[in-house]
């Protein structure tokens, strides 16, 4: 390693300021860019899950609908 | 025989000069918002006349950029909301044509007038003479090229208007143009070859008159359809 | 014979049901690909790779300012293309894609302006300075920025998509332009900046692990890019049945 020892490595000549709080605000966005889109797409399962349900639950109520009318 | 001029050029260039004429209140407010902003800057920024000097190639270009802005908003939505754009997109002729057409009344319209303003405002910010012809000439070739470049904002942002997208979406594609049009006064300014710059703007010029009725041309069906 | 066979490739190289399978298998390798490359490049750029002679530590920035500032401008590219794949061949993959390319181009705009800024300090004094590479990426930025502006304007899916389409393609031709005027910009005015130790001139030491995070960054806006494109397919292909026996097979499985 360049560096003797980590806090070496973490100061590196007073610059390590500058050097770590830009590594760090790009691994944040850079994360969010992964764990957005994964979020997203359990979002979707959801939606997609009741949006399955409902319909379920449309077709069920219709077909009662039908038989209540063909049994009066 | 397909003759350009028959083509729906000089129809819609007449029919949008006619507008333009009859509402005269949209032909005369960018030209003010023009001299107002101008005049607001030396309150601002100092009277002196050297930094106003040093000031002015770019000031005199954003100020075209601005007023360009504001105006081209309106290019095609008074069309769509009285059909007329439906006839343009149904006719027999290349939409090309009245595009073009409507595009030249636009720059006769606005960027004739702002270049002829110009030497006006060159006067407040103590513009060197030297630099008035190639101020003049960036300013002609340079607002066409504003017009063409801001039509295609206003096809796309045709179905919701409301300023802030169009100039979103426009002002980055109006940045070389800046930097070459107020590099042209700033040339003749500091005595070196303005002519240089003011190429660079007519090429511009010309891709621009290749390249953007195409993209208008989808813009406007895209809205029509969409 | 043969024409029928070629169609059928290309069409399924179109069908979001085929990427959304295919990239269901590949995920896992890229992210492990991916992984090592950015750790690797990472360790080696922060921890053994000696510093600049001139700008000493804060040198090491540029191992995410580079690789970002390389693969936001690739991005773009991606974006536009396959907006013109969209519109030209009207692949609804394409533009989802298309879709997809759009944030994660901005966001690593951003990332390549913030850490640009925060370079600039410790090397120029200033946290800001009108140089070719910055101006230009703001531009960028602003670029990306439309695209993404540009889909409210249009109430339905495809005709935000031709437009935004249209937007990149329009983008597209500018950019070299835009880059080359800015650069002239920059050598008419003449500031005195250090500039960046070019590519080739650097020391391999130096050199190498920037390379690796430029690898591992384009390999994160793969992963990233096939992310989102997934997430936008479930959102568009809702009503499809293969998406609902996704669905039932995923609850079966809890």
């Amino acid at each position: 390693m360049y560096f003797e020892s980590i806090q070496q490595l973490i100061y590196m000549d007073g610059h390590g300021v500058y050097v770590w709080s830009a590594f760090c605000i790009s691994i944040v966005v850079m994360v969010g860019l992964i764990v957005k889109p994964l979020y997203q797409k359990k979002q979707e399962l959801k939606n997609i899950r009741l949006h399955i349900r409902l319909q379920e639950v449309n077709r069920e109520a219709i077909r009662q609908e039908d038989s209540n009318a063909s049994n009066p | 025989m397909y003759n350009f001029l028959s083509g729906g050029f000089t129809a819609y260039l007449y029919r949008d000069l006619l507008l333009s004429i009859r509402n005269k209140s949209d032909l005369v407010k960018p030209l003010i918002f023009f001299l107002l902003v101008a005049a607001l800057v030396p309150l601002a920024i100092a009277p002196e006349a050297e930094r106003l000097a040093e000031l002015a190639p770019g000031i005199i270009w954003i100020l075209a950029v601005l007023a360009t802005l504001l105006s081209v908003e309106h290019l095609f939505s008074d069309d769509l909301n009285d059909g007329c754009l439906e006839q343009m997109l149904i006719s027999p002729n290349m939409l090309i044509l009245p595009i073009l057409g409507k595009i030249t009344a636009h720059w006769l319209v606005i960027g004739l007038p702002l270049t002829l303003l110009s030497p006006v405002i060159g006067l407040w910010f103590s513009l060197p003479s030297v630099a008035l012809i190639p101020m003049i000439l960036s300013l002609a070739i340079g607002t066409a090229v504003l017009s063409l470049i801001g039509a295609v904002g206003a096809a796309l942002t045709l179905p919701r208007q409301g300023g802030v997208l169009l100039a979103l979406l426009v002002m980055p594609l109006y940045m070389p143009v800046l930097i070459f049009g107020s590099a042209t006064i700033q040339s003749a300014v500091d005595g070196l070859d303005w002519t240089a710059p003011l190429a660079m703007l007519a090429a511009f010029l010309a891709i621009a008159i290749a390249l953007c009725p195409l993209a208008i041309n989808a813009g406007l069906r895209l809205a029509k359809n969409g | 014979m043969n024409l029928n066979l070629q169609w059928t490739w290309f069409h399924r190289l179109g069908s979001p049901r085929w990427f959304y399978q295919k990239t269901q298998r590949w995920l896992p390798w890229l992210s492990l690909v991916m992984s090592v490359l950015l750790v690797t490049g990472l360790v080696w750029g922060l921890a053994f790779a000696p510093p600049d002679a001139k700008q000493g530590n804060s040198f090491r920035i540029i191992y995410v300012h580079v690789p970002a500032s390389v693969v936001a401008l690739a991005g773009y590219y991606i974006m536009a293309i396959a907006g013109a794949v969209g519109l030209i061949w009207r692949i609804k993959l394409a533009y989802m894609l298309m879709r997809s390319a759009a944030p994660i181009g901005a966001a690593l705009t951003f990332i390549a302006l913030v850490t640009g800024a925060i370079w600039g300090k410790p090397t120029w004094g200033a946290y800001w300075e009108w140089d070719a590479r910055i101006t230009s990426m703001l531009i960028l930025l602003f670029l990306y920025l439309g695209v993404m502006a540009l889909r409210h304007t249009y109430s339905s899916n495809e005709a935000a998509d031709k437009a935004s389409a249209i937007l990149g393609l329009v983008g597209m031709v500018n950019v070299p332009i835009i880059y080359k005027s800015v650069d002239w910009w920059q050598t008419l005015h003449q500031p005195a900046t250090i500039k960046f130790t070019g590519a080739p001139s650097m020391h391999p030491d130096m050199f190498m692990p920037l390379v690796v995070m430029i690898l591992g960054f384009y390999l994160f806006y793969t992963v990233s890019l096939i992310l989102f494109a997934r997430a936008e397919i479930l959102r568009r292909e809702y009503r499809a049945s293969w998406v609902k026996q996704l669905v039932t097979d995923n609850s079966a499985e809890k």
